[in-house]
């Protein structure tokens, strides 16, 4: 099987790539989601214990 | 076992153990993806009669038996929630749910995709693909019921219930084929005894199966985390741990 072929799939090219581009796509999505909503939280509770400690002082 | 379950069950445990396993889980999952498409897309022959368009199962079987599985970690995690009042446990169930929903969009879609050239149509309101439909409203309906209290606690039971209650979708959509005529196929792989699917093409599909385990576990751990820490209000251990990091 050369290059071509593999980038064809006979005549169903454009439906199998475009399956694994869209899954592809989610699972980069979901990723970054998650990796994101960590961050934000992160942001959130360190902004949360800088008001507490400041307001405690 | 119960002693680490207990231990598992405390938040700054939870927390830090999650961000030690999550690469383990990650880095494996993404070499095994690899390694799955390059089999499935290169290395299997085409199939006898869906010629190359059956490669498109690499990605919607994965994606499908994920959307199952993390609705059924779902649903048992917001029962031992309920059950036994664990915090933790609702946490779990709130992660899983956003996860789920994608992969059961992409299975929607990638199957919609693989079903126009087989036969001749997006859609049909047929078993397997309504069932799938229902457990997409499922996972939106318990993300929705969520975000429309405030009160955690309360979000936390009342999603519970609606997780619990719609589990009973789950073995529907897998049996669906097989208790009504249904335009999808049956299954292949699940015939231990017998899979009626050849050895090449089959490795790089469990491969991928595997990935898609691994992948989710990784992002649970991610999402958990955050989760946690949105839980966690003026708790001494934040202060430690996001000093560290």
């Amino acid at each position: 099987m050369n290059l071509s072929d593999v980038l064809d799939m006979g005549e169903y090219g454009a439906y199998v790539w475009s399956c694994y581009g869209l899954t592809l796509a989610v699972l980069v999505l979901n990723v970054w989601l998650a990796r994101r909503s960590l961050a934000e939280q992160q942001l959130h509770a360190k902004r949360r214990l800088q008001m507490n400690s400041e307001t405690s002082s | 076992m119960w002693l680490w379950f207990h231990k598992l069950s405390s938040p700054p445990y939870a927390y830090r153990t999650a961000g030690l396993v999550r690469p383990w889980l990650f880095w494996p999952a993404v070499l095994l993806m690899l390694a799955g498409a390059f089999g499935g897309l290169v290395l299997a022959p085409e199939d006898y009669q869906q010629k190359d368009a059956f490669r498109i199962i690499y990605v919607h079987v994965p994606s499908a038996s994920l959307s199952l599985m993390i609705y059924t970690v779902m649903a048992v995690a917001a029962g031992v929630g309920l059950i036994w009042r664990m915090k933790l446990a609702h946490a779990v169930a709130a992660s899983c749910a956003p996860i789920g929903a994608w992969f059961t969009v992409a299975t929607l879609v990638t199957g919609s995709i693989y079903g126009r050239p087989m036969w001749g149509t997006w859609w049909e309101w047929d078993p397997r693909l309504t069932s799938e439909l229902i457990l997409l409203f499922l996972y939106l309906g318990y993300m929705a019921l969520r975000a429309s209290f405030d009160d955690t606690q309360r979000a936390d039971r009342a999603s519970a219930i609606l997780a619990l209650v719609g589990a009973v979708n789950v073995p529907i959509v897998k049996y669906s084929v097989v208790w009504w005529n249904s335009l999808h196929q049956g299954p292949s792989i699940s015939k231990l005894a017998a899979p009626s699917i050849e050895g090449s093409m089959l490795w790089p599909l469990l491969t991928m199966m595997l990935a898609f385990v691994l992948y989710f576990g990784a992002v649970l751990c991610d999402r958990l985390r955050g989760e946690i820490l949105r839980r966690e209000r003026n708790a001494s251990w934040l202060n430690e741990t996001l000093a560290a990091s």
